[in-house]
């Protein structure tokens, strides 16, 4: 390439039209993948100071956007994946910190199936008594009014997972007792359906391996569950439901109950 | 005696450019939900979600070092990074654009319109942001909101409204020159 051809280049990503263009777009993300490579690595550079500085502009002025997003907890082997990724087995700190937030608080010790089916009974009777008796829950990490309560359970009755969700807070908890094995390229997903009009919509994917899931509901989420007659779970290809309705594999289903007296804004 | 006050994640990841591990440790205790929440809502996949948010702790700690203080706020700089990560990613992954739940979000943006009328600012978004975008068409907002909260290309929003590819061109240029011009340089 000619130096002449090089430099009518740098121009083209100096000029402030160019520069806006470039920075709103990569912030929203409308820009190509070839596109993005390239202002990945002009923004770095000395010459194209105005590119990275109108980058930082939009992504200050749209942050606020991410504020009303739901947390979602992480898998527990995400940090451990990291921490391997890094080479970080090192540091005990840092070890011991990453277990208590990734680890669950109780190892499930070898027992027989008809042990295992007692205990099973046990947990939900027991996470229902106390959260119908204790309000608030005793979900530690929600310190909150639990508003409603749905236990999910197999054709056979079995209870398989307690939904909860958190006025205060807009938080579904999934406490997972029991789920069938799937494979790889299969996921659970759970759906809501509707008082109103009798639609089941998703409320999103369960992660596959854990016993204990919360997340923030989004305000429509919300008004899902406000709104809501029951709750299913079914199995779906990875990635969830490709047309915004359960499988034909609907595997748990319990009643949704109101519990909070007060009235919560829909 | 007087506790200490909790680090802020600007201590946090200047010690992670000092290569301090249990600083990373308590920085992803603080944000890794957050941020997973923010993959989660582009990619719509859990796994997905917590792929991306396991390179973006990589490059956050890879990077630490060139956060800068005088020019972002922490959670804004990290954030970026989730985003930009989810956004590369879901280039490449077929989307789940027929889910009912994302078009009743995609519904909801009206609501910033008309809750702004009503005086009432949409959950924590910010003032001068909630009237900025109330300013706008609402076929400019919602294209914009829609490429930023879920990743979409302007193919895929131009599906969802089934409208021409260059009309969705034309709401997103001027939605994003009539957001400037009213968040101000």
């Amino acid at each position: 390439m000619s130096r002449k051809l090089e430099n009518t280049v740098i121009q083209r990503y100096v000029a402030p039209e160019v520069v806006d263009h470039l920075a709103s777009n990569y912030v929203t993300g409308l820009l190509n993948a070839r596109v993005t490579r390239r202002v990945n690595k002009l923004r770095k550079q000395y010459d194209y100071l105005a590119l990275d500085t109108r980058i930082t502009y939009w992504e200050q002025k749209l942050a606020p956007l991410n504020e009303q997003v739901p947390a979602l907890a992480p898998k527990p082997e995400t940090w451990k994946n990291i921490q391997q990724s890094l080479h970080l087995t090192d540091s005990k700190l840092a070890t011991k910190q990453a277990e208590q937030q990734g680890q669950s608080w109780f190892k499930w010790p070898s027992l027989s199936m008809w042990q295992l089916s007692s205990v099973f009974s046990l947990v939900v009777c027991v996470v229902l008594g106390f959260q119908l008796i204790n309000q608030p829950a005793i979900t530690p990490t929600v310190p909150d009014v639990l508003s409603y309560i749905a236990v999910l359970e197999s054709e056979n009755e079995t209870p398989q997972v307690v939904a909860s969700t958190y006025g205060e807070s807009k938080t579904l908890v999934l406490d997972i007792l029991t789920l069938p094995d799937i494979d790889t390229e299969q996921s659970y997903e759970l759906w809501v359906t509707s008082k109103t009009d009798n639609q089941t919509r998703s409320l999103g994917e369960i992660p596959k391996g854990t016993t204990n899931f919360d997340r923030q509901l989004s305000e429509a989420e919300w008004r899902l569950i406000a709104d809501s007659s029951f709750l299913l779970i079914s199995i779906e290809d990875e990635g969830g439901s490709a047309l915004g309705e359960p499988s034909e594999d609907v595997i748990s289903r319990g009643l949704c109950i109101r519990l909070a007296e007060r009235e919560v804004q829909i | 005696m007087i506790d200490p006050q909790p680090p802020q994640l600007e201590e946090l990841l200047a010690r992670c450019a000092l290569n301090d591990q249990a600083a990373f440790a308590q920085l992803y205790k603080k944000v890794a939900s957050k941020l997973n929440g923010i993959a989660y809502r582009i990619l719509n996949n859990v796994d997905s979600a917590n792929e991306v948010l396991q390179e973006a702790f990589v490059q956050i700690w890879n990077n630490a070092s060139e956060y800068r203080q005088d020019k972002a706020e922490p959670m804004t700089w990290m954030a970026s990074i989730v985003r930009y990560r989810a956004y590369d990613r879901i280039k490449f992954e077929k989307r789940r654009i027929e889910g009912a739940q994302i078009k009743a979000d995609i519904e909801g943006f009206d609501d910033i319109a008309d809750k702004r009328t009503d005086g009432i600012q949409l959950c924590e978004i910010d003032q001068q942001l909630t009237d900025c975008l109330a300013d706008l068409d609402v076929n400019q907002r919602k294209s914009v909101l829609m490429a930023y909260y879920y990743g979409f290309s302007r193919e895929e929003i131009s599906s969802q409204f089934e409208a021409p590819i260059n009309t969705v061109k034309s709401w997103i240029r001027r939605g994003i020159e009539r957001l400037q011009q009213c968040l101000g340089n």
